[in-house]
């Protein structure tokens, strides 16, 4: 549907994007408005069925995002949560979700600018399959 | 098979119980059966009807040594359940059963009716004279079979079959049709199938590596992971909770899928899982390698981002 | 007696689908041998020989039923919250149940709508059993799961129905039970027909004889009960696909922030949960325990209440069960009558 905001909830660690997503905010950089973001204390926490429940609950869209490999401040947490959804990405198409409606990346506390790419070519990415289907 | 029955006798010695299969008249098939005494044992029987996968009973029967009668399929699952600390390997007796592919007994009962004999005395194929062909009514998973013989056993029975298991047939039916979907029809394809779920929760229960059972997530109101209305949408998300917590874990036994009983074709997922987890972890659930999300050591990843 | 030709019956369910949707039992697409009811459409295949999975019981006591919805609002300084109850607006026929089924009906009736005071008369049920019209087809054959004929008049049981029909050589015979029964039989679809009823189906007898109190006999034997339900792997799916099991559970769900809806939905008392008490307590914690009283309720405490049993002989928890346990063995096993 063309001007629907599209609906996109985000997961964002609190030591890295969340405060990467703050920066981009304080700095005013174009945002989409359908984004509601879910803090969360590491992106190891974000359990695939956290992803899936969003898009049960009518998501459009589900972002995770945690600290750069190497950089966990628990020291392992994206690892885990790495592998868990990798393999939730590749699940989605047999599950009749479009893979790209979920995207799972890492995002630094002073990464202002690449959340604002990252939010708004996932955005497109999501309104280009809905205006497909 | 006449050479099991004193195999189970010998091993009633030294377990508590042996878990194998004995005929039932009224289904005209064979059901899993609990062998104490040795006069009990005179029932066991092993047939092509032996689909049910007994490693279920293992986790529920741990304080006690159990014999079991496994084929090659529920000889994986017993290995997943050792790896995983479910079972004890000392606790469980294997008796390994050659396997010569088990076939889909609804397919036979849709054609005959419930409770007509499937299988002769000598455990052949054999409904009313008239003939199938054997390819025709084998389950799914036995079509291209990995392991026709047990990977853990203490005892075989059974020569081990000299034909090569059935081909892996070419995806038919609702196989072909969900393969060349498309996403979004895919998407309406569960909404359709889930929407006669009734929960009733057969998959999990006879899932063997469905280990929580009575305390499972599926049918908590706290978190409330899914809603207790019973409807499409609900019932689907019940469902990919059991998946996703057998990611890594599933052994492809399809147990599942036969008993559900409104003929939802759960192995779509799981299948599709199990593929995707060989694909970037190169495990099999099943062996003797603890399943991957369970011994993640980050000194030794070898994960590739760009992959 | 009335008869209808085969080539009517499209006819009829046309017409009775004028007003009402028609549940017949048909074959679910690419599976195996799953028959249901499902609503029919001209053209569908009704399948009459393979047993549905399902009892027609969903039809008045659906797996999840809207009681109400609620929603909160502020009146003054005071919370409120607004009901408002969900009315059903549709009919429906169900076209080819079986007697069991049909028999069941009555059973859930007692229960349900009881005029009498003893039991509550729910307005839910009351609802959809009133908008419901039974047509059944007689059994003139069976499969080994049946028992029917263990229970009084068996496959001869016109309980619950509205109109019967009796599969005689080019079309039905059709007996009329209720006035709706005698209302569709007077159509012109139908016609006079001197034909004879066909035998019924003799299925599989069981001896109830003082089975209520050979239970109770064995209630603490909790050895027996564990030997007897140690194959059963503790899913719900007998009670579901039982005709006479009704036992539910209510819920709440918030929808948003402000609203949502009491659910009535199936529960089954193999389950875990079912008696899971607050603490952490519960008197049923092994399958035996449950196994051993969804027996005694249906073949002991509810005879001994009510006067007749919570079982219909169907089969269906026989036929389905996916670990091939069949509840006549435990029958046999708890001794002659």
């Amino acid at each position: 549907m063309p001007g629907k905001d599209v609906k996109i909830v985000g997961f964002l660690c609190n030591w890295c994007a969340y405060a990467g997503a703050d920066m981009a905010g304080m700095a005013r950089m174009e945002q989409p408005a359908g984004m509601r973001i879910i803090r969360v204390p590491c992106s190891g926490r974000v359990d695939p069925l956290l992803v899936l429940k969003a898009f049960q609950e009518g998501a459009d869209g589900v972002l995770v995002s945690g600290c750069h490999p190497g950089d966990c401040h628990y020291g392992s947490g994206n690892y885990l949560a790495r592998r868990r959804l990798e393999l939730l990405g590749r699940m989605l198409p047999a599950l009749g979700i479009e893979p790209e409606r979920f995207h799972y990346t890492w995002v630094s506390a002073s990464e202002g600018a690449r959340w604002a790419e990252i939010v708004n070519t996932f955005t497109e990415a999501i309104k280009d399959v809905d205006e497909g289907s | 098979m006449e050479e099991l029955i004193p195999i189970i006798k010998k091993a009633l010695e030294q377990v508590d119980v042996v878990l194998g299969w004995a005929q039932s008249p009224a289904a005209g098939v064979a059901v899993p059966a609990f062998f104490h005494t040795p006069a009990e044992a005179d029932a066991a029987v092993f047939d092509s009807t032996c689909a049910h996968n007994l490693a279920v009973y293992l986790p529920r029967l741990a304080d006690k040594k159990v014999g079991i009668v496994a084929k090659g399929c529920d000889a994986r699952s017993i290995a997943q359940l050792i790896a995983e600390g479910a079972v004890k390997r000392s606790g469980v007796f294997v008796i390994g059963a050659s396997c010569p592919g088990m076939i889909d007994v609804k397919k036979a009962w849709r054609c005959f009716g419930f409770g007509k004999q499937v299988c002769d005395a000598a455990g052949k194929v054999a409904m009313e004279g008239k003939t199938v062909a054997r390819e025709e009514i084998l389950l799914w998973k036995c079509r291209g079979c990995r392991d026709p013989e047990p990977v853990i056993c203490d005892v075989t029975v059974g020569e081990a079959s000299s034909e090569a298991p059935a081909p892996p047939a070419e995806p038919a039916g609702i196989r072909k049709r969900f393969a060349a979907m498309t996403v979004a029809e895919r998407r309406q394809f569960w909404q359709d199938q889930f929407s006669r779920c009734i929960r009733c929760y057969a998959c999990r229960e006879a899932c063997p590596l469905c280990v929580c059972r009575d305390v499972c997530t599926i049918q908590a109101h706290e978190p409330g992971w899914a809603g207790a209305a019973v409807d499409s949408p609900q019932s689907w998300m019940a469902q990919l909770i059991r998946v996703n917590h057998l990611a890594g874990r599933c052994t492809g036994c399809e147990e599942c899928e036969r008993a559900c009983p409104v003929g939802i074709p759960l192995m779509l997922l799981l299948e599709e899982q199990n593929d995707v987890v060989e694909e970037l972890f190169g495990y099999r659930a099943g062996g003797e390698a603890k399943p991957p999300f369970l011994t993640f050591d980050i000194k030794n990843d070898t994960w590739d981002e760009e992959r | 007696m009335r008869f209808i030709p085969e080539e009517n019956i499209t006819a009829l369910l046309l017409r009775l689908s004028e007003n009402a949707t028609v549940w017949a039992p048909q074959v679910v697409r690419d599976t195996v041998n799953t028959v249901l009811f499902a609503p029919w459409r001209e053209g569908a295949e009704i399948e009459t020989g393979l047993y549905s999975a399902l009892p027609v019981k969903g039809l008045v006591l659906p797996a999840t039923e809207r009681l109400f919805s609620f929603r909160y609002h502020r009146a003054g300084e005071r919370e409120k919250i607004e009901i408002e109850v969900d009315e059903l607006r549709e009919r429906a026929a169900v076209f080819a149940a079986r007697a069991c089924d049909a028999k069941a009906l009555v059973t859930l009736d007692a229960l349900f709508l009881d005029g009498s005071g003893r039991s509550y008369n729910d307005q839910h049920y009351r609802a959809r059993r009133g908008a419901l019209t039974v047509i059944t087809l007689a059994c003139t054959s069976c499969d080994s799961a049946c028992f029917c004929s263990s229970f009084e008049d068996g496959a001869a049981a016109t309980a619950g129905s509205d109109l019967i029909f009796y599969p005689v050589s080019g079309g039905f015979l059709a007996e009329a039970v209720s006035a709706t029964g005698r209302e569709l039989a007077a159509l012109d679809l139908f016609q006079e027909s001197n034909l004879e009823k066909p035998p019924l189906a003799e299925t599989a007898k069981v001896e109830l004889a003082r089975l209520g109190q050979r239970l109770l006999d064995k209630f603490d034997d909790i050895d027996f009960w564990r030997r007897t339900a140690e194959g059963c792997l503790s899913c719900g799916y007998c009670s579901y696909a039982c005709p006479a099991c009704h036992c539910f559970n209510i819920f709440d769900e918030m929808e948003s922030d402000r609203a949502g809806g009491r659910y009535r939905c199936w529960d089954a008392c193999m389950f875990y949960a079912y008696t899971l008490e607050s603490s952490g307590h519960n008197p049923r914690p092994e399958a035996a325990h449950r196994y051993r009283n969804r027996l005694a309720h249906k073949f002991s405490y509810f005879p001994l209440n009510r006067g007749e049993f919570l079982c219909t002989g169907c089969g269906r928890c026989i036929r389905g069960c996916p670990a091939g346990r069949d509840v006549r063995d435990v029958i046999k096993a708890l001794g002659a009558g």
